[in-house]
């Protein structure tokens, strides 16, 4: 090490002491509070019906709620992540009532909120599946009155 | 543009580390003894550790090949 | 230094140091797999290798920045500055697995090239949470793997000392765009505030340590001498200085090492011509000045590394009267001969 080598330490720490603050500071206050609202995707419907029913499930950080026109007229399901999921790529369908595999949804990654048209108007349940490892990560059954 | 200049880059490194593989192959059999004198009473199995070290820094190396 | 080039220069310190980097490694994948999979035993394999092999190579940056400085504020801690290239290598291994993982994890199952699907699988670089992290990550692999690649002797042989300076300094560029990748990436989805509090800690301790470092020897380079041809300059009493050892003076913010040896005096330039280690640090072994660092050799009154080795480094006339030591700043070429000062008893 000699004088002109320390010099080039100290310019390389006097800009990392700058820079890299700034992106630490900002990265973690640039973090979104609630999950995305306009995390819409082609296939989804960006359309926002009334909310007829709620239905939670906290411990995996998401909330379904149901949407539609009126209780006999629900089109949407509308998914909420709050925490990411533990795994990258997951996809939901249709929880059948032998507890299987049903109809494809969607697909969820990033938290956030996604929308997905509805066909079935009551869902027995949903089932969260994971592509990569074929593995069921999630199941929640709905109850309805 | 954004994905244009992606791409340039990636074809650059590519054809950089290609041009080091190869440099890297001529090194193993031939090049080493030429740059350092010291290569020939060293095992073999030295310039495969060097191999990586050739691929990454085969232009600096270069110039030091012609001078010889 | 040696006559060939050998995979490693083995000795006893390089062995232990090696074995305690091994412990180290395998300790902290121990318990970072045991903790992960009892809090939480979904945990997939790739997932566990990722993060485990990510935190690992962090940490080992961290430890890796903080030993040159360290060694410069306490003597105590050289030994851990003699074989820092093999946690240097380590450190580039371990995060070539968890690039790899995560390029397989992520990047792999598409029809398009993983290298390329890194780059352009998210483009949104005006934006702070969806910033494309892995492009960080990889460009930060990228340097690691330049600089492990060129750790051994045959580089500091080969490539020009500038060169290998400059390339071993990118490891600043890397550490900011790991810090970076960390947080634009993970920690965008990090509940939690311990890991983005224990980074930040991370940053603060090592900018005291350098700038800490860094002050200590600005304050050594300004006890400086003006060089010139006749101008002699008192350094210090016979006594100061240690048999087969030296002292270091700065002129012109560089600096000479005097060494006492024999009944005589010789100065050279401070610096290892191998990795710039501060000879002045070592001791006279066998008749050779002995760099600390790598036990590079020199020869006192000529600073010439002793047949058939070809380093040279620069030597100084020194004098003594009524038993205080000058030294005539202006350094002759490397390897000239200068005939030592003899203490008279």
């Amino acid at each position: 090490m000699n004088a002109r080598l320390r010099k080039r330490h100290l310019i390389f720490w006097i800009l990392i002491l700058i820079i890299l603050p700034i992106i630490m500071i900002r990265a973690k206050i640039n973090i979104p509070q609630q999950p995305i609202e306009n995390k819409t995707y082609s296939k989804i419907n960006e359309q926002k019906p009334f909310l007829i029913k709620e239905s939670n499930d906290l411990k995996n950080g998401l909330k379904f709620n149901f949407r539609g026109e009126n209780k006999n007229q629900i089109s949407q399901l509308e998914v909420i992540l709050i925490k990411p999921l533990k795994d990258a790529s997951s996809t939901l369908f249709e929880l059948n009532y032998n507890d299987e595999k049903g109809t494809f949804i969607g697909e969820m990654n990033e938290t956030g909120v996604y929308r997905f048209p509805l066909k079935e108007q009551r869902l027995y349940g949903v089932l969260i599946f994971d592509e990569i490892k074929k593995d069921v990560v999630i199941k929640k059954v709905f109850q309805w009155d | 543009m954004v994905i244009t200049i992606i791409s340039f880059f990636l074809k650059v490194l590519a054809v950089y580390f290609g041009m080091g593989v190869l440099f890297g192959i001529y090194f193993l059999f031939i090049g080493a003894t030429k740059i350092d004198p010291l290569m020939k009473n060293s095992k073999w199995i030295v310039r495969l550790l060097l191999f990586p070290g050739v691929v990454a820094t085969w232009i600096c190396l270069l110039p030091k090949l012609y001078k010889k | 230094m040696g006559l060939n080039y050998q995979l490693v220069l083995w000795n006893k310190n390089k062995k232990v140091y090696d074995r305690f980097i091994l412990l180290f490694v395998l300790l902290y994948l121990l318990l970072f797999w045991g903790i992960t999979l009892i809090t939480n035993s979904n945990t997939s394999l790739e997932t566990l290798t990722i993060r485990s092999s990510g935190t690992l190579a962090i940490l080992l940056l961290h430890i890796i920045l903080s030993i040159g400085p360290l060694a410069r504020i306490n003597k105590k801690f050289l030994p851990l500055l003699y074989n820092r290239r093999h946690l240097g290598v380590s450190m580039f291994l371990i995060a070539l697995i968890h690039g790899g993982f995560s390029i397989f994890q992520f990047h792999m199952l598409g029809d398009v090239n993983p290298i390329y699907s890194v780059f352009t699988s998210n483009l949104d670089y005006s934006s702070l949470h969806d910033f494309p992290f892995q492009v960080l990550g990889f460009l930060a692999l990228l340097i690691l793997f330049a600089m492990a690649a060129t750790s051994h002797d045959f580089w500091l042989a080969n490539l020009s000392a500038k060169t290998w300076k400059t390339l071993h300094m990118l490891v600043y560029v890397a550490y900011a765009l790991i810090v970076s990748h960390v947080f634009l990436g993970a920690f965008q989805q990090e509940t939690s505030p311990y890991m983005p509090v224990l980074m930040g800690i991370g940053f603060v301790v090592l900018v005291i340590l350098h700038i800490s470092a860094g002050i200590k020897e600005v304050k050594k380079d300004k006890q400086t001498y003006e060089a010139s041809d006749e101008d002699w300059k008192y350094v210090c009493e016979i006594d100061e200085i240690e048999e087969d050892r030296a002292k270091i003076f700065i002129v012109d913010h560089e600096r000479i090492a005097i060494f006492k040896y024999e009944n005589k005096l010789s100065a050279i330039h401070n610096v290892c011509k191998h990795q710039g280690g501060p000879l002045g640090e070592g001791k006279i072994i066998d008749g050779c000045i002995t760099c600390p660092w790598h036990g590079y050799q020199y020869l006192p009154q000529n600073g010439q590394s002793p047949p058939p080795f070809t380093e040279k480094v620069a030597t100084y006339y020194v004098k003594i009267e009524d038993k205080k030591v000058y030294v005539l700043p202006k350094p002759l070429d490397e390897g000239t001969e200068v005939s030592p000062a003899i203490i008279e008893s």
